[in-house]
């Protein structure tokens, strides 16, 4: 489901070049990439923007990845600094909830794309101090010790926040079943 | 383990394979389910990214070749030039009696970058300069609502090839126009005002940025007559 599963194989040879390196990351990452940035920002255009920055200063500083078992974090790294400093700068008004769009799926049934809806606006209203460490395991597969050292935390306060990240998303989606009338 | 801790075991990390959750997941099988919504929850999150995406970050080693060398010889510079320029910049923005210091660097900032920003967007797209579609004012004025802008009806005298919504540094839409003159890129940008025109340029296109009441409108094209052609039929034809 993550990227657990590619971690056992080599994403770049130290003796490959600048570009094939730069590749074997985009190929590995960017899907990755692109659904943290999504729920990190809850805006598909910004969401493209802000990976494509990513990796643009993945390039320009590639050669200052030495680990290339590092490669993942750094990403992700490089994509919440990158996301902060275009918050403060210029998004502010990307705080208006009714302007996120729910990513869409073509083969979704009516009530998938309910469920969908649900989720994203449940996901929305989390406080991204519980959906922080949620997106990093989910999507990232990182482990509560990676986690709690890239959010410089301790690991039992990770775990703590990732109990109650799903707690507070299952109470969330049970309210807007009981609006919605219908079953989950 | 018992039903209390599997529970928040499994709600901690439902995807956890260590020997003792497994263990305990065995012992009970209709703890099951609860780890199967669990987990079927975390899978939604998993969304897709937009098929162009990839071309995108392809192409960045291409347009950042020179400035990946760049960036090299900068680390090399010593650290005494470093803190000379940050000095410079300081007193270049300490504040004159009567301004508002805070705000000159960030507007200076944006414009000197706006240029660069509208141009990498422009070669991000590559497809959208050669598609042919038949794009109707209506769908343009459905895209405009949300910048404040319209395109008047007499307006449809311009041919549209193609429309998409983007972000440069604020909500913004792109079109494609054919022209007489070659193919022009029009982004309409809700962002904040140029103080005055802006052109800027790289070795392929050119283009300029001109304040609305609104936010900003760049037209780019590979000729400046182009330019100047849709500028003429845009200025006649936008309502803001």
């Amino acid at each position: 489901m993550t990227s657990k599963e590619s971690d056992s194989k080599p994403v770049i040879d130290d003796s490959s070049s600048r570009q094939q390196r730069y590749e074997a990351l985009v190929n590995e990452y960017y899907t990755d990439i692109y659904r943290y940035a999504f729920w990190l920002c809850r805006s598909q255009p910004v969401a493209e923007d802000l990976v494509q920055e990513t990796f643009l200063r993945a390039w320009r500083a590639l050669d200052s990845l030495k680990n290339t078992g590092a490669a993942k974090a750094w990403l992700f790294t490089i994509l919440r600094r990158e996301n902060a400093r275009m918050y403060e700068k210029y998004r502010p008004e990307l705080d208006d909830i009714d302007d996120h769009a729910v990513p869409e799926v073509q083969r979704d049934e009516p009530d998938q794309a309910l469920e969908r809806r649900m989720l994203h606006n449940a996901m929305v209203q989390l406080e991204p101090e519980y959906r922080d460490p949620l997106l990093l395991q989910v999507i990232g597969g990182f482990s509560g010790d990676e986690i709690a050292q890239m959010l410089d935390l301790n690991t039992n306060t990770v775990m703590t926040r990732l109990f109650r990240a799903r707690n507070k998303l299952k109470a969330k989606l049970g309210e807007n079943t009981d609006n919605n009338g219908s079953h989950s | 383990m018992n039903n209390s801790d599997f529970q928040q075991r499994a709600h901690t990390n439902p995807w956890d394979n260590t020997e003792d959750f497994q263990a305990a997941l065995a012992e009970a099988p209709e703890r099951q389910q609860l780890l199967d919504e669990l987990q079927a929850r975390d899978r939604q999150l998993l969304v897709n990214p937009p098929l162009a995406l990839k071309h995108r970050l392809d192409a960045i080693p291409e347009e950042n070749s020179g400035l990946a060398l760049w960036m090299q010889w900068e680390r090399a510079l010593p650290l005494a030039a470093s803190v000379l320029l940050a000095l410079s910049v300081a007193l270049y923005f300490w504040p004159q009696p009567g301004t508002d210091a805070l705000s000159i660097p960030d507007s200076t900032l944006m414009q000197a970058e706006l240029g660069n920003d509208i141009l990498q967007h422009i070669r991000s797209e590559p497809g959208m300069l050669e598609t042919d579609k038949q794009v109707t004012l209506a769908e343009v004025n459905e895209h405009m609502d949300t910048l404040g802008g319209r395109f008047t009806e007499d307006g449809d005298s311009m041919r549209i090839t193609d429309i998409k919504d983007c972000w440069i540094k604020g909500n913004a839409l792109h079109l494609v126009v054919k022209s007489q003159q070659g193919t022009v890129s029009v982004l309409i940008m809700d962002n904040a005002p140029v103080d005055s025109e802006l052109p800027f340029e790289d070795d392929r296109f050119q283009g300029v940025v001109t304040p609305t009441p609104r936010g900003n409108l760049a037209i780019v094209s590979e000729n400046a007559e182009g330019i100047e052609e849709v500028r003429q039929v845009l200025a006649s034809h936008i309502t803001w």
